[in-house]
């Protein structure tokens, strides 16, 4: 009882010197400390590889704790905006990014020449791969008493006018030989959509041009938008 | 010596008593600040961790500070008073509680004929669409529908969206109508009976939180004009902005493009628009 008490009294010494329980194995390795932070503790839990045996255990893998086997928090270098998911048996970071729009519109007359020009352009950031939906509409102003038409298509501005993209999506609109030229109109809508497989800020022009130099057509308040579906890496987005 | 020494042990033996009746262990420091409490708490534990301040080293440990826990300098699940409704997300060093608003989309349409009785300077509610929006985006709506040409003159029906205002009782509603316009005529067709058009269109608007009512106003401009709008739909599209989490935030706002003039030439002789006020 006198070396019990001794030994008590040694380890109270020790405590009261160092501020803090520590607990150790049989080789002196530390499995955890229990510290003296002013007021209150901390407990520190030394890194080590995961247990054989994980169930309802808290322990630390390479300064990452865990609880029964997943990480608590899992490492956020390099996650910058992502969240926390589950996929129903551990967490992990996940990229998250959502839809977005972008538009421009309205209070314009813009006259359609025989050579190609750009009546309305729209830029969009897009975070990630996904889908884009361009629509632009407004209404024609037929101005001559013969036929007048105007050719319109929607083209990525990294390809800048491109005669071959134009005609295979382009859309054509005539007064079928309207022969009155004032206050003839009619309205018009086109959309096209891509897919892009890169993030980054992407552009779209609407091109309009005259195919018959006979023709005088005005476009009037244009509105263009830009819709963007983030895909792949996305949580709470699904793939087509 | 002897007996202070057989004291002590009896009061640390008196103190394992004490622990061993309230089934917990305590760690304190020398001035008795519980460092750390396991409790028994029947048939398992619990571990207390009183709060105090950060640790001047954090490696590794474990620590309460203001009730959110940390581990290794970082908040496990940060503080979530007044953060109703965010994600818990990262911004590469520690875990934060962010809004995240996610697209909305309301719509409304078809099977109705509607006559437009409407002429110049007044505007007839063709439908509404309405969203309640949680915070700043963009909302895209678009209509559609055709349009009947019932007289064998020159029909016409002159259109545009507006957002959260009526062309009738404002001025400033009335221009903006102007300037996001469309319109169709049926070319001075001189047949009334079954001609149509089918009829779109679109517009953006930047939107903050509240409740967005999207209305397709429409006149027919002349009162000769006979013009009939069917089975309209209307949608409209909500994209968050801003407060979103990885939400684009750098493209350009939309906004209004440059106008030249506006009116029209002749066909008929009409008021000044502020004289039919």
């Amino acid at each position: 009882m006198l070396l019990l008490t001794v030994a008590a009294l040694l380890v109270w010494a020790h405590f009261a010197r160092t501020q803090k329980m520590t607990i150790r194995d049989a080789e002196d390795n530390v499995l955890m400390e229990v510290n003296d932070e002013g007021t209150s503790g901390s407990i520190t839990l030394g890194s080590a590889p995961a247990p054989a045996v994980t169930a309802n255990k808290l322990y630390n893998v390479s300064g990452i704790l865990y609880w029964n086997g997943d990480p608590l928090i899992p490492v956020q270098a390099g996650h910058d905006g992502d969240v926390l998911v589950t996929d129903g048996s551990s967490t992990a970071w996940a990229e998250h990014y959502v839809p977005a729009a972008n538009f421009i519109g309205g209070n314009q007359m813009f006259r359609v020449l025989a050579t190609p020009q750009v009546c309305r352009s729209v830029p969009i950031d897009c975070p990630a791969p996904g889908t884009i939906v361009v629509m632009v509409s407004g209404y024609a102003r037929w101005e001559t008493k013969k036929l007048d038409m105007f050719y319109g298509a929607i083209i990525d501005n990294a390809l800048g006018y491109d005669a071959t993209d134009f005609m295979n999506n382009m859309m054509s609109l005539s007064d079928y030989g309207c022969t009155d030229s004032s206050d003839q109109y009619m309205n018009w809508k086109t959309q096209r959509t891509y897919t892009i497989s890169t993030p980054g800020t992407y552009r779209y022009d609407f091109w309009v041009y005259l195919p018959l130099a006979i023709s005088k057509v005005r476009i009037d308040d244009a509105n263009m938008s830009v819709m963007y579906f983030p895909e792949g890496s996305a949580i709470f987005s699904t793939s087509p | 010596m002897k007996r202070f020494i057989f004291l002590l042990a009896i009061f640390a033996l008196l103190l394992w008593a004490h622990f061993a009746h309230t089934q917990k262990m305590t760690v304190t420091d020398t001035d008795s600040n519980v460092l750390m409490e396991v409790s028994d708490e029947g048939t398992t534990g619990a571990l207390l961790l009183p709060a105090g301040g950060t640790p001047s080293e954090t490696d590794n440990k474990l620590y309460n500070t203001g009730d959110v826990l940390y581990w290794n300098g970082t908040a496990l699940i940060p503080s979530q008073a007044g953060q109703s409704d965010k994600v818990l997300s990262t911004n590469g060093t520690n875990t934060i509680w962010r809004t995240h608003n996610v697209p909305l989309a309301n719509y409304v349409g078809g099977n109705m004929m509607l006559h437009i009785t409407k002429n110049y300077a007044w505007y007839q509610n063709v439908k509404s669409v309405t969203l309640t929006t949680p915070g700043s985006g963009v909302v895209i709506v678009s209509a559609s529908g055709y349009l009947r040409w019932e007289s064998k003159g020159w029909d016409l029906i002159l259109a545009g969206i507006l957002r959260n205002s009526d062309p009738n009782e404002s001025w400033d509603a009335e221009n903006e109508w102007y300037r996001y316009l469309s319109v169709s005529t049926d070319y001075n067709c001189t047949d009334s009976s079954d001609q149509y058009t089918s009829f779109a269109c679109h517009r953006g608007f930047n939107v903050g939180a509240g409740t967005q009512t999207f209305v397709l106003w429409a006149n027919k401009y002349s009162s000769s004009a006979k013009v009939r709008i069917d089975d309209v739909n209307m949608s409209a599209i909500y994209f968050p902005r801003g407060s979103t989490i990885l939400a684009p935030e750098a493209s350009p706002d939309g906004s209004d493009g440059e106008r030249l003039s506006q009116g029209f030439e002749s066909h008929v002789t009409h008021p000044p628009l502020r004289d039919r006020r």
